[in-house]
């Protein structure tokens, strides 16, 4: 199935969780990146929202995704 | 309130149950490098710095090092919910702050209109009610309107962040009426002005209207020399409010001489 993480479409199994889905999207990242790990996402570094709604760490890998689904992961940044 | 029995060292600002010694809140956006932020920062004596949430973009590093700079500063954390546009939007990124950043705290902004970045009140109130359900200590940022003030208080906010006026303009205070309105009104409600300030001199006349501190950004980001700024601001923040305290005269129409007349020596005299 579909699923779009931060406006990136990836293809996951069905049924895929959230932590499964950024496993999948670490690898696509880490061939961008020619494997290097510094660049994967770790999991203290950002916070997510699926669909729009806020998912807490906790239950990343008991979350199911859908087809179509879209998470977007927040990371800090400057802000006034 | 006049403070004339206070204590200068006793004199801090409340925030629900945070106490803080320095009156002046700084973003961390805009600056020429996260090195001068931190040195801004730290020249300001600014207790609690404002921060976002954005996608992680893998090719730039700069979100991770200004991080890394806001963590070792020890500042508070306040998130801000900047960029949403519905109460819906902002509850949802305060929850994903919470968890990135481990705190209650939350400053509200929620847009109603992209060309000014005037808030949406209605909005505003509606997330604002929510939220502090949720256990948030809301930092509203609103207009200078008296009854949204009243609207944002009735749902629980214990400060609120009226703007001087639209952000980044650094036109100051546009409407000192509805600002001295709001603070006579509301004399025990911490109330810090938000946006808009451009100089030190406005912050300093904000304070000596009785506002309990300044939250500014762009002033002190985009001066030449951002660590010389923060610290101008930091002494008109304190100057504006040792004059406040101390209780500023009253004005008057007609001159009065400062020196004693009686005794003057000269021939004019009858």
């Amino acid at each position: 199935m579909k699923i779009s993480i931060n406006g990136i479409n990836y293809e996951v199994d069905s049924s895929s969780s959230i932590t499964q889905a950024l496993e999948e999207s670490n690898r696509s990242l880490a061939k961008q990146n020619n494997d290097q790990p510094n660049e994967q996402r770790k999991p203290n570094d950002f916070v997510i929202a699926l669909n729009q709604t806020f998912v807490p760490r906790s239950q990343y890998s008991s979350t199911q995704l859908q087809d179509n689904d879209v998470i977007e992961l927040l990371s800090p940044m400057a802000g006034g | 309130m006049t403070g004339s029995n206070m204590n200068q060292s006793s004199d801090s600002l409340k925030l629900y149950d945070q106490t803080l010694s320095s009156r002046l809140l700084i973003g961390t956006a805009l600056y020429p490098s996260p090195d001068i932020m931190a040195q801004a920062i730290s020249a300001s004596g600014s207790e609690m710095v404002t921060l976002s949430l954005r996608r992680q973009d893998p090719s730039n590093n700069q979100g991770q090092a200004i991080w890394q700079h806001i963590q070792k500063s020890d500042c508070v954390l306040l998130p801000n919910t900047a960029g949403c546009h519905s109460a819906q939007e902002a509850i949802t990124l305060a929850e994903m702050s919470r968890e990135m950043f481990n705190t209650d705290f939350i400053k509200l902004e929620v847009i109603g209109d992209d060309y000014n970045l005037q808030p949406d009140p209605f909005e505003t109130v509606k997330a604002a009610e929510i939220l502090i359900k949720k256990g948030f200590k809301v930092l509203p940022y609103c207009t200078d309107d008296l009854v949204l003030c009243q609207r944002l208080l009735a749902v629980g906010c214990e400060v609120l962040m009226p703007w001087g006026s639209p952000i980044g303009t650094g036109k100051g205070l546009m409407n000192p009426y509805n600002l001295q309105a709001i603070r006579d009104r509301f004399p025990t409600t911490s109330l810090i002005i938000d946006a808009g300030i451009g100089k030190p001199s406005q912050a300093m006349a904000a304070m000596e209207m009785g506002f309990d501190g300044i939250l500014l950004n762009t002033a002190i980001a985009k001066a030449h020399n951002p660590v010389q700024m923060a610290l101008a601001f930091a002494q008109a923040v304190n100057g504006g409010r040792q004059a406040y305290l101390a209780g500023l005269m009253e004005s008057r129409q007609t001159a009065s001489p400062s020196t004693p007349v009686l005794g003057t020596p000269f021939w004019h005299q009858a």
